[in-house]
């Protein structure tokens, strides 16, 4: 028998799309619901951004080397962000002395400095890859950056009285680079979905391409981003 | 309603991979696998908002699947040529050679499981490939243990014979 298993485990390595899972937890349940990624908090955002920039720039990226150092000098240098508790009251209490409070302004840092070079990078985006792959990227980033200013929104009104001014600040500069990164990544999606739309229809494409088309403009001109997507991704899809 | 849909967006991240594992190995097309899925999930989101209860969600997303995946057969019943393009496997080799092979031989395996009864291919999908318990296979497929034991142990000589006689 146990060849016989041995050839049914290799089915394991079977994945789907995970932009796809993505999108299509974001349609049943709402945006606000994305947040919930393998890992909750801060850690869980980062490992979301992480996979992004692995799938929009490849093994050779620095920058997505930048990323996991970063997700790992978050969740084991600091010693709280991996995990279940958004918490911060409680997580200031186990930081204590002033150096872990230092620690993580200097991991805050790093972070923004990231989410600039994302956001410089995201115009590049567009040269270096088809336009769905730009789209989905793209999205994944939007909803990515909108659900980490949730959680940092969270965290500054659940434990506003007990984080120290200099992490404080750090929040506020990390939040509102994740505010840029969301508007841009929106910008990028509208002008390039606008594109995209225009020249399929320039084309001759199949019936069910026809259909799919259409379900797409009406989705974007109804806001949902995510819905068109994923019907755009289908188009010309073997 | 928060806590709802923080319950429900867990179960779906325990969960989505499995299910579309399982569709995909049934119905050999990505596309129809995402949207099988997320049919399922749609619906059980829609159960779960109403209040009714259900005791082993796992099993019960299995079993709206083979649900919709009899339905898909019942309306549509064409058939689709895998293409190995279709497969997405996760974290096994950078080398795109050997990749491909693996994508062949999955291919080649799908076509034995194929081969087998339908039920014998959802429980040998469940056990060996989801990793899924035998109390949960026995809820979702909605028979006692004892029968799905007996139903792997026949599963595994059907794949046998089917695979000795290439």
């Amino acid at each position: 028998m146990k060849s016989e298993i041995r050839g049914l485990k290799k089915l394991q390595l079977i994945m789907p799309d995970k932009n796809w899972v993505i999108l299509t937890k974001k349609r049943i349940l709402g945006a606000n619901n994305v947040r919930q990624v393998e890992g909750a908090g801060l850690a869980g955002w980062f490992s979301n951004l992480e996979y992004t920039w692995r799938l929009a720039l490849g093994r050779h990226s620095g920058l997505v080397a930048v990323l996991s150092t970063l997700v790992i000098l978050l969740t084991t240098g600091v010693g709280f962000l991996t995990y279940q508790n958004q918490n911060l009251k409680g997580l200031l209490v186990e930081l204590g002395p002033k150096d872990n409070s230092q620690n993580l302004t200097a991991s805050l840092n790093n972070v923004q400095k990231s989410l600039e070079d994302i956001n410089v990078a995201l115009d590049n985006l567009e040269k270096t890859k088809s336009p769905d792959q730009v789209l989905a990227i793209t999205e994944v980033v939007r909803v990515t950056a909108s659900n980490g200013q949730e959680v940092i929104s969270t965290i500054k009104h659940d434990s506003q009285s007990e984080i120290p001014k200099n992490v404080m600040a750090s929040l506020d500069a990390v939040q509102k680079t994740s505010q840029a990164l969301e508007a841009k990544s929106v910008a990028v999606q509208k002008d390039l979905l606008e594109d995209y739309i225009q020249d399929l229809k320039q084309r001759t494409l199949s019936a069910e391409d026809e259909e799919r088309l259409q379900k797409v403009e009406e989705y974007y001109k109804q806001g949902k981003t995510s819905e068109a997507l994923i019907l755009l991704i289908r188009i010309g899809a073997k | 309603m928060a806590s709802l849909e923080k319950k429900f967006a867990r179960l779906y991240d325990e969960n989505i991979e499995k299910i579309f594992r399982f569709v995909f190995l049934k119905v050999d097309s990505k596309e129809t696998a995402e949207d099988i899925s997320a049919q399922v999930f749609t619906k059980s989101w829609k159960i779960f908002q109403s209040g009714t209860e259900i005791k082993n969600p796992s099993a019960y997303f299995f079993q709206l699947a083979r649900a919709a995946i009899a339905d898909h057969y019942r309306q549509k019943a064409r058939f689709h040529t895998l293409s190995i393009e279709e497969i997405e496997i996760v974290g096994f080799s950078a080398d795109p050679e050997e990749s491909r092979q693996l994508k062949i031989d999955i291919a080649d395996l799908m076509g034995h499981l194929k081969k087998i009864g339908d039920d014998y291919q959802n429980v040998l999908i469940m056990r060996y490939i989801n990793n899924m318990p035998i109390k949960v296979i026995a809820q979702s497929m909605e028979k006692p243990e004892g029968t799905v034991r007996v139903m792997i142990h026949r599963g595994l000589n059907q794949l046998r014979e089917i695979m000795g006689a290439r």
